[in-house]
């Protein structure tokens, strides 16, 4: 139980810090995009909302998992409220969890209520429902749960800004694996193709969380691959979880 | 209930450096039931020790362990454990309401209990007026009362406390002291760190002291002070005739009032007595002369050159 009072304490924390405002900032920024592509994009503005409304979507969750997942528990060693805790009987796996829960529902808050302002925007432009849209939200959020459990990672073992950093080229590096795999320097250069390749084992693959394509062009995409995404992400996301959980039992907070 | 085993913590402040030692080989013992006073000076390694024992840090060497009664986990331990850090730590959009309750959730404390705890002890620490505003507006001595109410929410069967005094106004100081010795007699056992020896000496009755890192002494506070106390009567007499043969101990004779002030060993009381009535002397002082424990601790300082 003690991990859900952890987490309903850090989502109320995070909540009251206003940071879902930027809700409000994006919705409009929607709205708007959506007014200036309906007048000028005819008869594809609910496409290039939906495109946009998407991009949005992933850049806002990432956002907010990036700069609040670096301080998500550095915060609580640097003011030592942490001490009031695991001073407690709750080990420090527990306060980890908890805090990642908290913030998990931080982002999916933020993802649903962009959501569903973009699906209405969608549908108001006379968009139709395609089976990829659930997907893609579905694969936004676990894009921006793994960047938040690779940022604290990084923040247990170095200060916030390196943990940003870092987690921002893994990013980066992560949504370019694909784009490098189709050029044909890729198939040509056979070092190239080792460093890409090897980096792919060992690094997360964001471009495979990544179906927005797929829902804009209303490609088919079959169930065991989009299953197959699911579990890489979740993979990595504990991966990434027990590695913190190691670093943090074995921290000292002196 | 808690037994130090030759603990010894080193921390090093850069990579290349070596590391220094805070706590070297430190050995002693908080009996169950007792109220014991954790000395030194800033610096001393009390912190560190009291990190160690919460498991917040890892000793180098050496051995901390509790009394079985506090149970077999670490998490069983800390469920019968309150901390009192020195400065408590707080999340500021909190109100004291929330942060109480947060706390006695994780303890496991059914909320009724939190509630009835709350009322108790935020009145005992007259707080329980702020119980509803937000943490940041708390004053020091407020964030002191309320860090104390989280502290005994859950109803603790050792309390440790590091400074707990610090950043108190006088009644406040009184009215902790005063808990203390309650909670005391209530049987809770009580591990208080200081550097202010009087707070210490007032309300103690075991003592730990360390130096440097090292341990000073441990034991009761009776005997620390018994052993550096110097064996002597203060007394102060008047008499008419000649001092008496206790002449070798008379320090200052005051002929407008005709007193003698003097400084007669314990062996030597009985025939200062005898001698002091027979020649019709008045006594007006027989103290035993006694030293607080803040001048053995400076006394002992000075002797060691600290």
């Amino acid at each position: 139980m003690n991990v859900l009072y952890i987490a309903a304490q850090t989502f109320k924390e995070i909540y009251q810090s206003k940071i879902l405002v930027n809700i409000l900032f994006l919705g409009f920024f929607l709205f708007l995009v959506t007014y200036v592509v309906s007048e000028f994009s005819y008869g594809v503005a609910n496409k290039v909302t939906l495109d946009i409304g998407l991009g949005t979507l992933s850049l806002s969750g990432t956002a907010i998992a990036l700069f609040l997942g670096a301080t998500l528990i550095q915060k609580e060693i640097a003011s030592r409220t942490l001490y009031m805790v695991i001073s407690r009987p709750v080990s420090r796996t527990t306060f980890l969890i908890g805090k990642m829960m908290g913030l998990a529902g931080i982002l999916l808050i933020n993802i649903m209520l962009l959501f569903s302002i973009l699906i209405l925007f969608y549908f108001l432009l006379d968009g139709h429902y395609n089976y990829l849209i659930p997907w893609s939200l579905l694969y936004i959020y676990l894009e921006s749960l793994l960047v938040m459990f690779i940022v604290v990672f990084f923040s247990l073992i170095s200060n916030n800004i390196i943990a940003v950093l870092s987690t921002l080229t893994i990013f980066i590096a992560g949504h370019g694996i694909q784009s490098v795999r189709e050029t044909s320097l890729y198939g040509n250069d056979h070092m190239l193709r080792g460093i890409v390749d090897f980096y792919s084992k060992v690094a997360p693959d964001f471009s495979r969380l990544n179906i927005k394509n797929f829902v804009l062009y209303e490609k088919f995409l079959e169930t065991n691959l989009l299953f197959s995404s699911l579990i890489y992400a979740s993979f990595w996301i504990a991966l990434f979880l027990i590695l913190s959980s190691l670093v943090i039992s074995k921290k000292e907070f002196s | 209930m808690l037994n130090f085993d030759n603990v010894s913590k080193s921390f090093r402040d850069d990579f290349w450096k070596k590391p220094k030692e805070v706590v070297k080989q430190l050995s002693f013992s908080v009996s169950e039931g007792s109220l014991c006073g954790f000395l030194g000076a800033n610096g001393a390694g009390k912190t560190t020790s009291i990190k160690a024992t919460l498991g917040f840090i890892k000793i180098d060497s050496g051995n901390i362990s509790f009394n079985p009664k506090m149970g077999k986990g670490a998490e069983e331990i800390r469920s019968n454990l309150g901390y009192f850090p020195e400065a408590p730590y707080f999340y500021p959009h909190m109100t004291g309401k929330e942060f109480c309750e947060y706390l006695g959730r994780l303890q496991s404390v059914s909320m009724s209990l939190i509630r009835e705890r709350m009322i108790t002890w935020g009145d005992r620490l007259s707080i329980s007026f702020a119980f509803d505003r937000k943490i940041r507006s708390y004053s020091k001595g407020m964030l002191q009362r309320l860090g104390f109410v989280s502290t005994l929410i859950h109803n603790p069967k050792f309390i440790i406390l590091d400074e707990p005094l610090s950043g108190l106004d006088p009644l406040g100081r009184r009215e902790f002291k005063d808990i203390l010795i309650d909670l005391n007699k209530s049987g809770v056992t009580i591990f208080f760190s200081s550097h202010i020896v009087g707070d210490v000496e007032e309300i103690c009755d075991s003592l730990v002291v360390i130096r440097q890192g090292e341990l000073f002494y441990s034991g009761p506070m009776e005997a620390l002070i018994n052993n550096q106390t110097s064996k002597n009567f203060r007394v102060a007499f008047s008499s008419d005739s000649e001092p008496m043969h206790i002449g070798d101990y008379i320090k200052v004779y005051n002929k407008l009032s005709n007193t003698y002030q003097a400084l007669i060993p314990v062996d030597k009381k009985e025939l200062f007595l005898k001698d002091l009535y027979k020649k019709g002397g008045d006594l007006q002082e027989l103290v035993l002369e006694r030293l607080s424990l803040e001048e053995i601790i400076y006394k002992t300082d000075q002797e060691k050159g600290l």
